[in-house]
This record gives structure tokens, sequence and C-alpha cells, in this order.
């Protein structure tokens, strides 16, 4: 039996959400009642609530305005001002307009609401994702229709050929594009496979890393080609309900989905017996409360349960116990948004947009740091930091050279100007213990410091650690410390090279999930390529950039 | 079908037979491989949260946790490779980094606690990683259960046991990161939450931070003789072991092997054995006489027993009595107790406390 209209897998977070918007805050006697009501003990909903950033108990003190104070934001030739008292955030996702603001329960960044409400940068291709996304309204249904909207939805439905559509998508060679780059046909495959009859589509919209942006105008600009993704799934697995987990920094994306969903369900493209056929999916949209760890597929799962979002241990693989331990497909908004395309036109055009032996399909990626052009590019999956970060963004601000890039956000680890040359793709930066992850470069310039730089990414991990795992539970904590004393406080200076590398060893090796095991990455990366830079510092007590403070008492 | 259950796999060279569903922890500790651990405790769900049972399993990438991996067939595993050996000495020094150096009233007065007995074999010792400590003393004010989370190792063992294998739900992991802490619903003290004080999380507990609050400043561990006994409250008979120092009671601490409660114990058995040396403890019966509960002989207080049970039953009838036996008692006590109500009074007026 399908559920009808209205029923919601995933009732808690959102429950809490209308509790802190009624009341301003959550209070224990509405904790008691959102307990009562879902049968769930007082302290566990209590342990959920405490490890967000944005849940508010009472009591709790009024983060009434904030500004991100991210690697990206601190970097010299943006922050701009000092913010050392300032409050501050975790990466709103608004790397493109820095320095974003959180007043009044809203993200702004300095450019205004109407330039962050953007399509990415026009990089002279055609386009995968955004190929129609100048020539309508894609968040308007009808307009959505008009340029074959929902089409391969329906034929889908017409053919009755869920393997045949898995088999193009297999053919098609499409790599998950949120971070692990896992094969898609292969997921939806072990989904379609596993035991049950009741499974679940996940959409995991919670780009939290930082630089990473490239979710947001796919939300904003195209939420129905992700809802058609998202039906195509739940066709192929077998599954009748889909979930997007939405980050709380993107409210926007949330009305902009739930409109989205209400019409598509008003004209019965979506919804209950789709087209009066026997297909019937239901979508909802579960907001998060601010916790990078829920980028974490498991996290994230645990998150809509309403539990404490630790990552669980693999195996069992979401694929067979996933939500509510059922068989569940968590897919990337990009994965997902790139599936009607090659239903579209097939697995042999897919292949033929990448460049380079095995690299299929576009990608978008974000760039921000010291670019003159900060933002999203979809551009073909290949492509190379030169070109992405000197022809797309328009090269480091000032004229000068790339003095250092990250990948994945921080997650990838970081690599010198020497390696412009590098392809942005699977493969390649594995080679140079680097990973492409979701696509993001932050750029630093020759004015930036890499040893403040590695720094702030310290501290981000630090404060965005779930802390379940010693290693990067306390190994984050000391990394920090560690890089506080290199470019600042001397008390903290004995053993430090050696230390920074024992502890990122055993971070890389032992933690529980990839935010542990990928948090040493920058650091390592300075270590390796910034042996020069680090040793003014470390041995000096200088900062070649003047970006350190050097005060024995400031070590923040 | 018996070949179908079990599994070959290749532990530190050896071949070892196990079965399916166990863990590769399980399986090495049966074949008498010693794999170290901080967070796990059998009863419930490994949290992998130490990962000092980290192992290498042959063609992963990284290792993989110990305790919350099933075995599969053919695996090839390393428990004890120089580098595993090396991050577990890491993870140790971390982990003594977060707290305050000194010592351990654990250790001191109760026994050698799970966390130093590991240090010390490691070779492990505070302040080669140093930097910000975690945890606080709790302001808790609880007759029972002493808490003081500056010794919190955060394995999250306690929140495991009270929630999943006691079904209290009284304290949970909170906050998150290096901030995580161990707390009742809103911090309220234990007196205001759901714990029934059981004592399973200072049982569970591998460090001093929860301690048995009536056992503290007794005795030195080393003058504690245990004894091994039934605990007297219910018909349940839990098994529980009596620490004994200077011939006095200093507390209880759970029979791990009793087959009735398995180390579980309620708050009665856990904390209440000061009754043992309690002066108003009865040591002989008490007769009324002209008003005042006098010392007697078990031999007058039964002839009075008698006398007077004669006298009503003759007066008044068998149904003027009514017995009701204790859940303290034995099931043999309260078959005799009935058995003496319907065969020697000749009622049926017999119940028993546990009964409602």
């Amino acid at each position: 039996m399908t559920a009808k209209k209205g029923v919601e897998p995933t009732p808690i977070l959102n429950a809490l959400h209308s509790m802190q918007e009624k009341e301003g805050k959550l209070t224990r006697a509405s904790l008691e009642e959102i307990a009562k009501a879902h049968n769930m003990p007082i302290a566990n909903i209590f342990d959920a609530v405490t490890f967000y950033h944005y849940f508010k108990l009472d009591g709790d003190s009024d983060k009434k305005s904030a500004i991100c104070k991210g690697p990206v934001c601190s970097l010299p030739g943006i922050k701009g001002q000092d913010l050392a008292d300032m409050r501050s955030i975790s990466c709103p996702g608004l790397c493109d307009s820095p320095v974003p603001i959180f007043a009044d329960g809203e993200f702004r960044g300095t450019k205004g609401v109407d330039q962050v409400f953007e399509l990415p940068h026009d990089t002279g291709t055609k386009g995968v994702i955004f190929r129609d996304s100048r020539k309508r309204k894609g968040w308007i249904l009808d307009e959505y229709i008009k340029f074959g909207g929902y089409g391969q939805l329906q034929s889908l439905i017409n053919d009755q050929n869920p393997e045949k559509a898995l088999g193009v998508l297999k053919e098609s060679g499409l790599l998950g594009r949120g971070g692990a780059g896992f094969p898609l046909a292969l997921k939806w495959g072990a989904v379609r496979n596993a035991e049950g009859s009741e499974k679940y589509i996940v959409c995991n919209a919670d780009e939290g890393e930082p630089g990473t942006l490239k979710d947001r105008p796919m939300l904003h600009l195209e939420p129905h080609l992700l809802l058609e993704a998202m039906a195509i799934a739940g066709f192929i697995v077998g599954a009748s309900h889909g979930i997007i987990y939405l980050r709380y920094e993107y409210p926007l994306a949330q009305n902009i989905l739930n409109k989205a969903i209400e019409a598509a369900e008003d004209a019965n493209i979506l919804g209950n017996n789709i087209n009066n056929t026997d297909y019937s999916f239901y979508l909802s949209v579960s907001r998060g409360s601010g916790a990078y760890i829920c980028g974490e597929e498991t996290s994230l799962l645990n998150s809509l349960e309403g539990k404490r979002p630790w990552p669980r241990e693999r195996p069992p693989f979401p694929t067979t116990s996933g939500l509510w331990g059922k068989p569940t497909a968590v897919n990337n908004v990009e994965t997902l948004s790139v599936v009607p395309r090659i239903l579209e036109n097939g697995a042999k055009w897919f292949q033929s947009v990448g460049l380079g032996e095995g690299n299929f399909g576009s990608k978008l990626y974000s760039v921000s740091g010291d670019v003159n052009r900060p933002g999203n590019f979809e551009l073909p999956l290949g492509v190379t930091v030169r070109e992405l970060i000197l022809n797309h963004a328009g090269g480091v601000v000032g004229g000068g050279k790339v003095k250092a890039f990250t990948l994945g956000g921080i997650s990838g680890g970081m690599l010198s100007g020497d390696f412009l040359d590098l392809t942005l793709d699977f493969k390649k930066p594995q080679e140079y213990d680097t990973f492409l992850g979701s696509g993001a470069l932050v750029v630093l310039g020759e004015d930036s410091c890499v040893v403040d730089f590695a720094r702030s990414c310290a501290v981000f991990f630090e404060d965005e650690s779930c802390g379940k795992c010693y290693p990067c539970r306390i190994g984050a904590v000391r990394m920090r410390e560690l890089m506080d004393g290199i470019s600042g406080d001397s008390s903290l200076i004995p053993d430090t090279l050696d230390h920074i590398k024992e502890i990122g060893d055993v971070m890389t090796t032992a933690s529980a999930c990839g935010l542990g095991q990928s948090a040493p990455k920058v650091l390592q990366g300075m270590v390796k390529y910034f042996s020069e830079e680090l040793d003014f510092h470390i041995t000096k007590r200088v900062c070649p950039t003047n970006v350190c403070g050097f005060d024995a008492n400031n070590t923040s | 079908m018996l070949k179908e259950e079990t599994l070959k796999v290749v532990i530190n060279g050896q071949e070892v037979e196990s079965s399916f569903g166990k863990t590769i922890l399980e399986c090495a500790r049966d074949s008498g491989v010693d794999i170290p651990t901080l967070c796990f405790d059998s009863r419930v769900k490994a949290t992998a949260a130490c990962r000092l049972c980290s192992v290498n399993v042959k063609g992963r990438r990284l290792p993989v946790a110990a305790c919350a991996q099933k075995m599969e067939p053919g695996m090839e595993i390393t428990t004890d490779s120089s580098d595993l050996e090396s991050m577990r000495k890491t993870i140790l020094d971390l982990v003594v980094s977060e707290n305050p150096t000194g010592e351990c009233v654990r250790c001191e007065e109760i026994g050698p606690c799970e966390l130093h007995t590991l240090t010390k074999r490691y070779g492990s010792k505070p302040g080669r990683f140093h930097g910000a400590l975690s945890g606080e003393k709790s302001k808790d004010t609880n007759p029972f259960i002493f808490r003081d989370y500056s010794q919190c190792i955060l394995c999250y063992r306690c929140t495991s046991v009270c929630g999943e294998l006691e079904q209290a739900h009284a304290i949970v992991p909170a906050g998150r990161g290096f901030g995580s802490r161990i707390a009742a619903a809103f911090d309220s003290g234990l007196l205001d939450s759901s714990c029934t004080f059981c004592g399973q999380c200072i049982q569970t507990c591998p460090t001093g931070a929860l301690m048995d609050r009536k056992m503290l400043g007794q005795a030195k561990a080393s003058e504690v003789t245990k004894v091994k006994t039934v605990c007297p409250y219910c018909g349940t008979g839990c098994g529980l072991n009596l620490h004994v120092a200077n011939n006095k009671v200093i507390g209880t601490t759970p029979d791990w092997d009793s087959p009735s409660g398995e180390g579980s114990l309620c708050v009665k058995g856990q904390f209440a054995t000061d009754f043992v040396g309690h002066k108003d403890r009865l040591k002989t019966p008490l007769i009324r006489r002209n008003g005042v509960l006098t010392e007697a002989t078990w031999d007058e207080a039964y002839d009075l027993i008698v006398e007077k049970f004669t006298q009503i039953k003759e007066e008044s009838g068998p149904n003027a009595f009514t017995f009701w036996t204790s859940a303290r008692a034995t099931t043999e006590s309260n078959y005799i107790m009935q058995k003496f109500a319907r065969a020697v009074i000749g009622t049926n007026n017999v119940d028993n406390c546990s009964r409602t």
C-alpha cells in the first residue's frame, strides 16, 4: 500500500523547526511535547537538539548577528576588517559574496541577494544542468515543462523498463558528484536489488564544505530538474518516497522546493498516481539545523531520523540499510540533476561531454578566494586548474600568481601553484594525495599566508567534528592548537611538525568517517609544499606575508 | 547446516574458525588474540569511538574497527602490526592529553581502571600532547553516582548502557566535537532525570569519571576483600560482590557471571547495603510488653506466636487470618508460607506483595 499525500517520513526535524519558529526557541515543554508525539525519550531529543548550530534551547545565548570566519572569508584579501570581536557562523555557502552575515534568521552575502541568486558564470560551453537556464525560469513548472521537463519521467513510466534506464546510466559512467565519485548506476542497482518493499531516495543538499556553493544555483534555478530526477530514481529502484535534506543555510531553496513540489503535485506530475498511472512518488524537504557532518550520508540519515547525527559504521551501507533501516539511495543534488539529461541524450552524448580518457560529463566547479570572478562554473569534467582559475575565474586578484589552491573545498587537500596543469577529475588528483571531492577550489594569491589559511581550516574542522571518534575529536583540537603555535602563540611550539605529522596520520587512517580522515589534508599539503614559508614561521617567528600576528597572547 | 554457519578467516597468520554474525573483535578474543578497546561493552551496540581496536584487513585501504566489523569468509586480518601499535599509542597519548594529570581515584580506591591499565601497557604518558582539557566535575548532588567528567574520555559506554541496555534513557551525549559531554536532559541532576540509579554507568565506566559515591574515601583498593553473594532484596537473586574493608561492607559491584542478572542490578542491590552494619538493624526478636518493644529469645517469640494463633483460630475461625509474604523471600519460603496458611491454619487468605 502506498502512503497518502502528506505522510511525512521524517517528521522530527521539521517538528523542531516549526516549534522554534513559533516560539523563537525550544522550551522544555515544547521538547516534551515533541518527544511524546514521536514516542522518544526526552533525553534523546535533548541529545539531538544540542548538536546543531541553529537549534536554540531556552537559556541559550541569542545569536542575533554573526559573520562567517571560515577559511575563505578569513583570507587577508577578503576579510577586510578585524573579525576578532564578532561572533562566527560556519561557512554558509556564500563564498562568492564574502563576507556573509547572519542576521534576523537570514544569511546575506555582501553583494546582496540578487547577485547570489545568479546563474553560474557563462563559460562559453553549452552546459548540461543549466542548459536551458538562460532561456526560461526553470523554477516555474509551466516553463520547465515547455522545454521538455518531466518528459523523461513520463517516458520511463510509459516504457515500464527501469532496467533499460539503469543500463543507460551505467553506460554513461556517471560518478557521484558529491565528493566520493561512486558510480551512480552501481548504487541504484544495489538499492533496486536490495530486499524490502519500502525504499527511499534521499537527496543530499547539505553542502557545507567551505568554498562549495554548487548546489545552491541548482536548488534555486532548477528545482524541477531535481524533483524529476528523484522521481526517476524512485521508479528505477522501487521507492515511493523522496526526501531532500536541505542545509539550514539555504532557506530560500526551501521555499522554492516546497512550491515546486506543490505545483507538480497539483498538476499530478508528482505525488499520488502520477498522470493516472500506478506510479506514486511523494517528495518532502527536511531542513537541517547547521552541522557540516550531516553532509556525510550516514550522519544525514541519523539526522533525518531525529537522532544525534553521528556517522554510522559501515557496512551495512545505506543501499541495504539506510533511512529507518530501509534500502536507501543517497545522492547529491548535482548527481541527480544530470540524470534526466543523460536519459534524454543518451550515454554516448554524456561521455562525449567530458575531457580526457574516462572523464564523462560535466562538472560544476566552485571557485573562491583570491580570484577576480568567484562563483560556479559548469565545465566538462577534466578541465585543468589553469583553465578554471586563470581563464574562467579571471585569475588572481591584482594579477599575481596562484600561490596555492585547495581541492574539494578544504577536504581534498592543498597544492602549490606549480600544479596548474592538474586535470580536475576523479583520478588525477589522487596521484598527489588529493581528491576532487565536491569540485570546489579555494585559491590563495601571493598575499595570502598558507600557514594562517591552514590554521583557519583547522579551526573549521575543530568546530565541525562531531565528537564521536577519538582521532578526530581530540586530534582536530590538537591540530588547531599546533597551528596557533606556529602562527602566533610561542608557548605551543616544540615538536610542532612531528606532531602535525603523527596526529595527521592517525586522523587519516583511524577516524570513523571522511571528515576526520580529510581534516588534516590542508595541513599536510602545507608541510609538503610550503616548507620554506613554514620554516620562517617556526624558526624565525616571521610571517613573510605579514598575516600572522605573532602576539604571544593572541591564540585565536 | 553447521558448515554453512561457520567460516574460516586468518588472524595474524593463523587460520581460525568462526561463525557468521560475529565481529572481528569477538572472533579474535574467542581465539585468544587480544585487541585493546576502551569504548567497547559487549552488551551494547558498538559505538566504535575509540578506534583502538582498528585492525588491518587485506584489501581494505584503511584499518577497520574490529568491534563493529562483521566477519566475512576468507578475511585476512592483522591485529598487531607495528603501525597499528604505534597508532594505538598515539590515540592513547591523545586521550590522556584531555584529562588533568594526577592520581586516579578509581585506580587507588576501587581497582585499576581500564584506561590506566592500557596506558601502562603502552607506556603512554600525559603531557606529550598538551592543550585544552575537556569536561568538568558535575555539580550533581545525587547520593549515589559521583560524576567527575574531567576524568571522562567520552567513550559513550555509560550512555549506551543507560539507553540501550537499561532502557532508562537518563544520560545521553550532548553538544558536539571536543565540547561533547555526557548529560541528563536539560543538564539536570540525575535525581530530576529518568535515572533509576541502577549504577550500570559506574560499572561500565573505564575511568574514574563515574564512581560509587558511597564507596569513595572508605578504603584503599588493596584493603578490600570481595565477597561473592546473592542480593537479599528480592527473589530474582542477582549475584553481587560485597566489598568488605575492615570488617565493614563499603559497597557492591555486580557479579558478571551471575546467571540471573548477568551483572545488572537495581538501585537496592547496587547501593543499599548500608543496612548490613546499620545500628537500627534487628538482631533478636522483639516482644511488645506493656506497650514497649523489648528484646526476646526465639523460643519466647515462637511460644507467643503459637499461643496467640491458637487462641484467635479458636475464637474467630481460620478466616480471621490473612498471610502476606514478601518478595524478598525465596520461592521456597513463599511456598512454605501458603502451605502453612492452608494446611495448618485452614484459610486461603494468602497473598504476596509482588503480585500487584
